[in-house]
């Protein structure tokens, strides 16, 4: 279902310091795989994901999403295309910090394309759904900026899963949080696979790779393995 | 959906919030009054301004002498006067000896009066600010029954009061002056303290412009009660009554109310008019006339126009400078606002939002805030102007006010727009992200 060929990325690209970050990555996921990018810190594992969750161009090569070339649709397909088919979850978790638990969950489901956007009432019944699937129920009405780390990267999940993406990219999701927290949002991201959805979960913690059903290594910007 | 988000960022920042909001409603009071001043003026002009076309001269005339040729007889018609005036047309006041001391309810109605009357077209021309009934009409003119407008001091006549006319200066042989017929008059109108008719200010001459064609009537300031009729009814029923009274009348005497040209009046020359036939008419009138004014049309047009922009000329500068502040405010707090708000709005871009979607989220929190201001504003002026704390100033709100502030308000929201647009957008969305990281 996600297709990279030949991906060449540089940064500040024709300026001095240019920075050639990605040298001609290729990688085929499959759908309901969950597999795990592993590599030093600088290999270029975050721009790899970054690229894969469309929030990041590419200068060559060709990346396809369920037969579609991303960087050859319009703007506006893009965002849908990140809207619907993809669910993003960072290290720091990129929560509105104001928001409610509830009202994070809910950005997605807002955000629909005109058509796929349901209503009010339903949206919100949606969201709590969601935060139930991550046992964040009873914290919905909680502004997010008074959880703990392990309870906020609950709520991406949550909010990554909450238009029922094909496609879940997680990048360094336990990175900032303890052995404990870690294998409680492991277990998360390995129940939703079984559900099946495809994972790709970057990390350099080899205990969360291990529980992944395949393992890339990426060092200096190439897939070594 | 976009409100919720707009009504969000509302909340963020607010001392910048605060100072573009005292700052955009100091630019729009200054709006509100230096349009209410221009309005204001431009109300009194507007009526005048057709006399004051073209070419012509404009007077206050104490006597003009010279009816059918006489030096000693005094006009009585602008129309008389015009046979002797080359290519002009002459629109006047007049001063009407008519005596209302008959029914005399109240001393201060007492037989000194002054009696203005008006050509149709100065009838037409302007409506002094009238309390209770309506100001004259021309097409009233026929009726035997006189419609006066009153400026009273006291409370003493309501409109439809009928006073009954008794006496007249030119009844024969009688310390009483009486009639052997009462006429009636009927109070129609009755003009606001605070009126300005149109006749001789005291301090005529003044600013040479058409302020000094208007009677500042304050009540508590007047001696007496001003009368204000149609010269054309005085006429219509001075012929009807005349022939009844003759025989009650001073020999020679044809009508019941003499009258001569007095006071406000306005000669228009014809366009095709030469040098040597204005040349003629000043001369005439300076031979024959006696006057406390006397301007041309260009004098009156050009010191008019001076004094209406007079207070643009001196408030633009400082509402330019407060328009600029504003904007240099709008820009710090957008940047500002943007920058923090850049993060959030890259977590919209992740979860499928468009730039363009996220411009629109500030533009409407923009709106809402420009309009709450224009709202605000709004609210107040009209509260301060409903509760009477701006009747002695020029402050109003009109359409024109409205529309001046609701302009400045897009200009602003349309300001801050173009400025997000420049803004939001222009470094990647994960750039934004990981630079928390
Ligand atoms: N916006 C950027 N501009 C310039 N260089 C960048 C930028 N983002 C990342 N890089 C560089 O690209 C390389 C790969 O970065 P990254 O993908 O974040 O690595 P990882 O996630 O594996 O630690 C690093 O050397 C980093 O310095
Ligand atoms: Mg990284």
């Amino acid at each position: 279902m996600v297709k990279l060929d030949n991906i060449i990325k540089t940064y500040n690209k024709g300026k001095s310091n240019a920075f050639e970050a990605l040298h001609g990555v290729s990688l085929t996921v499959g759908s309901g795989e969950m597999v795990a990018i592993v590599g030093t810190s600088g290999a270029g594992k975050s721009t790899l994901l970054h690229i894969l969750a469309c929030i990041d161009g590419y200068d060559s090569g060709e990346y396809c999403i369920d037969g579609m070339v991303i960087g050859k649709v319009s703007e506006k397909k893009m965002a849908a295309i990140r809207n619907e088919k993809i669910g993003m979850v960072m290290q720091d978790f990129a929560l509105v910090e104001e928001f409610t638990a509830l009202d994070n969950v809910m950005i997605p489901l807002d955000f629909a394309s005109r058509g796929k956007k349901k209503r009010k009432k339903e949206r919100k019944e949606i969201a709590l759904k969601m935060l139930e699937m991550v046992q964040m129920q009873d914290f919905a009405d909680k502004p997010v900026n008074n959880l703990s780390g392990g309870q906020k990267q609950r709520v991406a999940i949550a909010r990554a899963i909450a238009n029922e993406p094909s496609l879940i990219l997680a990048d360094e999701p336990t990175g900032a949080l303890d052995t404990e927290t870690t294998r409680e949002i492991m277990k998360v991201f390995i129940d939703l696979n079984q559900q099946g959805r495809t994972i790709i979960i970057v990390t350099h913690d080899l205990a969360v790779a291990e529980q992944c059903s395949r393992v890339i290594r990426i060092e200096d910007g190439r897939i070594i393995e | 959906m976009k409100l919720k988000y707009a009504l969000y960022e509302q909340n963020k920042n607010k001392l910048m919030t605060v100072l573009i909001f005292f700052q955009t409603v100091i630019v729009l009071v200054m709006i509100v009054s230096i349009i209410s001043a221009i309005v204001s003026r431009y109300e009194k002009y507007r009526p005048l301004e057709n006399f004051f076309q073209g070419d012509g001269l404009n007077m206050h005339i104490t006597t003009l002498l010279g009816r059918t040729g006489q030096r000693y007889l005094p006009f009585t018609e602008s129309s008389d006067v015009e046979k002797y005036l080359k290519k002009a047309h002459m629109v006047s006041s007049y001063s009407i000896q008519m005596t209302f001391d008959i029914d005399n309810k109240k001393e201060e109605f007492g037989s000194w009066s002054p009696v203005i009357g008006y050509d149709d077209e100065l009838i037409s021309a302007y409506t002094p600010e009238i309390e209770t009934g309506r100001w004259l009409r021309t097409e009233d003119a026929d009726t035997d029954m006189i419609e006066i407008v009153l400026a009273q001091k006291e409370e003493s006549h309501k409109v439809g009061d009928i006073i009954t006319l008794t006496t007249s200066d030119v009844v024969k042989e009688s310390r009483d002056c009486k009639l052997s017929k009462p006429i009636q008059a009927k109070v129609v109108g009755i003009l606001a303290d605070g009126a300005s008719p149109i006749m001789r200010p005291i301090h005529y001459g003044e600013y040479s412009d058409f302020r000094d064609y208007y009677y500042p009537f304050h009540r508590d300031e007047e001696e007496r009660a001003i009368v204000f009729v149609s010269k054309r009814d005085i006429e219509h029923n001075n012929q009807i009554h005349a022939a009844a009274e003759q025989k009650n009348l001073i020999k020679g005497e044809t009508c019941i109310w003499p009258y001569i040209i007095s006071g406000p009046c306005f000669i228009q020359y014809d366009t095709g008019i030469t040098q040597k036939e204005k040349d003629h008419n000043s001369k005439y009138l300076a031979v024959n006339g006696r006057y406390v004014f006397r301007h041309t049309s260009a004098e009156m047009r050009e010191n008019s126009m001076e004094y209406i922009m007079n207070q643009m000329n001196m408030l633009i500068p400082i509402l330019i400078a407060m328009i600029i502040l504003t904007l240099l405010s709008i820009i710090s707090s957008t940047v500002i606002m943007i920058r923090q708000n850049m993060h959030n709005y890259s977590i919209y871009y992740m979860l499928g939002m468009t730039w363009r979607k996220c411009v629109s989220v500030h533009g409407l929190s923009v709106v809402i805030m420009q309009m709450g201001i224009f709202l605000f504003t709004i609210l107040c002026i009209a509260i301060c102007e409903k509760t009477g704390a701006l009747d002695r100033t020029v402050f109003s709100l009109g359409g024109w006010q409205l529309l001046g502030c609701f302009v400045m308000i897009v200009f602003f929201i349309v300001f801050s727009i173009v400025l997000s647009f420049l803004l939001i957008g222009k470094r990647s969305a994960k750039d934004i992200l990981r630079e928390i990281e």
